[in-house]
């Protein structure tokens, strides 16, 4: 057997549900094994927090600091997410071990460290990339005066009148589709006949929720389409005045 | 990127490699340790829509780290295609080894977490470049 490093003293440390253990930009040095518990990796990146790892015990974090010679700053936050016992390595035997290992060991290292901070460059890259396309997607979407974000399906009878032209007439409708920002209602072509449904017209809406609240919003046509169904118009009309107690409803039905 | 003296010293047999040749295969078993010589090769890694290629290495790039250094995983994480002729060095996996398991188990473990940090975010931006 050869000779068998001997592991320095190891300070334990404790920290409960919540507590930041390593917040980013700040320079530390220690190097931290999980004895107890899970921690949360996570970076901020314009106040969204961007998750990227859960650890749990025997599991290792700090180390890119180690391996990037403790010259830069923290690269993301760690938090506990239950209460976490931590062994804590101090760095400098460990450099000092890093030094005067086997050179090809090293080399092998450096080039595995060089890699990650390549890979993680090209993670930011793609993912912003990504978002740059998200976003102008939805800005072409908004000119075009599209309807924007998610849309549940759900069949719900309404009913409507103008809030353009003063009009006693109720029409009826069936909602098929809903979200924060608007509503897909089929209507009876005939209805275009007696009240205007153009493009920009406006309409107060009223329905109920599976929950039994009654929602009443007034909403702007975004675009009239023939429906699926002959003798059908399909509708996408976008809230303009609505209660943030209907929005609040509308909300908790999308989740349910 | 130059080869140091240090590789030369752990290079047990040279191998000339013709293009479009796949040295390792993704999900293969193995755990030898390559550098490349001479030449260009791409390492590329699979994902549900395809094959992504994310990183071409050239001279003085070691190959088939990861799964050395995991021990645990020994299953290659991507594979590696020769883009023209390549020349490859194959390591002394024994020596490398045994250097390796001299160091102290804290120090391992650094490398450990170091390597399955490569592991997870090649994985990520292979998905992520095949998404494009």
């Amino acid at each position: 057997m050869a000779e068998k490093k001997k592991t320095p003293p190891v300070v334990h440390l404790s920290y409960s549900k919540g507590e930041l253990i390593i917040k980013e930009g700040d320079y530390g040095i220690s190097i931290y094994k999980i004895y107890k518990g899970h921690v949360r990796i996570y970076k901020k990146s314009n106040n969204i927090v961007i998750p990227l790892a859960t650890l749990g015990r025997g599991e290792v974090f700090g180390e890119m600091t180690f391996f990037n010679f403790l010259l830069e700053p923290r690269s993301a936050s760690v938090e506990a997410i239950d209460d976490v016992d931590l062994e804590v390595w101090h760095p400098a035997r460990l450099a000092e071990e890093y030094k005067n290992m086997p050179a090809i060991l090293r080399y092998i290292t450096q080039q595995s460290l060089r890699r990650l901070l390549r890979m993680n460059r090209v993670i930011d890259e793609l993912t912003s990339k990504k978002k740059r396309v998200k976003e102008e997607r939805l800005a072409a979407e908004k000119k075009s005066n599209k309807r924007r974000y998610y849309r549940k399906n759900f069949v719900q009878e309404c009913s409507y009148r103008s809030a353009t032209y003063s009009s006693k007439i109720n029409l009826h409708g069936l909602i098929k589709d809903i979200s924060p920002m608007g509503v897909g209602i089929e209507v009876n072509a005939r209805n275009a006949m007696n009240v205007s449904h153009q493009t920009g017209d406006q309409m107060k809406i009223s329905f109920q929720l599976a929950s039994g609240g009654t929602i009443n919003v007034v909403a702007i046509i975004k675009s009239v389409k023939k429906s699926k169904v002959p003798g059908y118009l399909f509708l996408g009309l976008e809230f303009k005045d609505i209660s943030k107690d209907a929005l609040k409803q509308i909300g908790f039905f999308m989740m349910s | 990127m130059s080869i140091d003296n240090i590789i030369y010293a752990y290079i047990v047999k040279e191998e000339v490699i013709q293009p479009n040749f796949t040295i390792i295969e993704e999900g293969a078993k193995g755990d030898w340790l390559f550098v490349v010589l001479e030449g260009k090769v791409k390492v590329k890694k699979r994902t549900p829509k395809g094959l992504a290629t994310i990183d071409t290495l050239g001279e003085g790039a070691i190959i088939g780290e990861i799964p050395f250094l995991l021990k645990t995983h020994q299953l290659r994480t991507a594979s590696v295609i020769s883009e023209g002729v390549v020349k490859l060095g194959i390591l002394d996996k024994e020596r490398l080894e045994k250097e390796y398991e001299l160091l102290s188990q804290q120090l391992k473990s650094l490398i450990k977490t170091l390597v399955l940090r490569l592991k997870d975010t090649t994985k990520k931006a292979s998905l992520l470049a095949a998404g494009q």
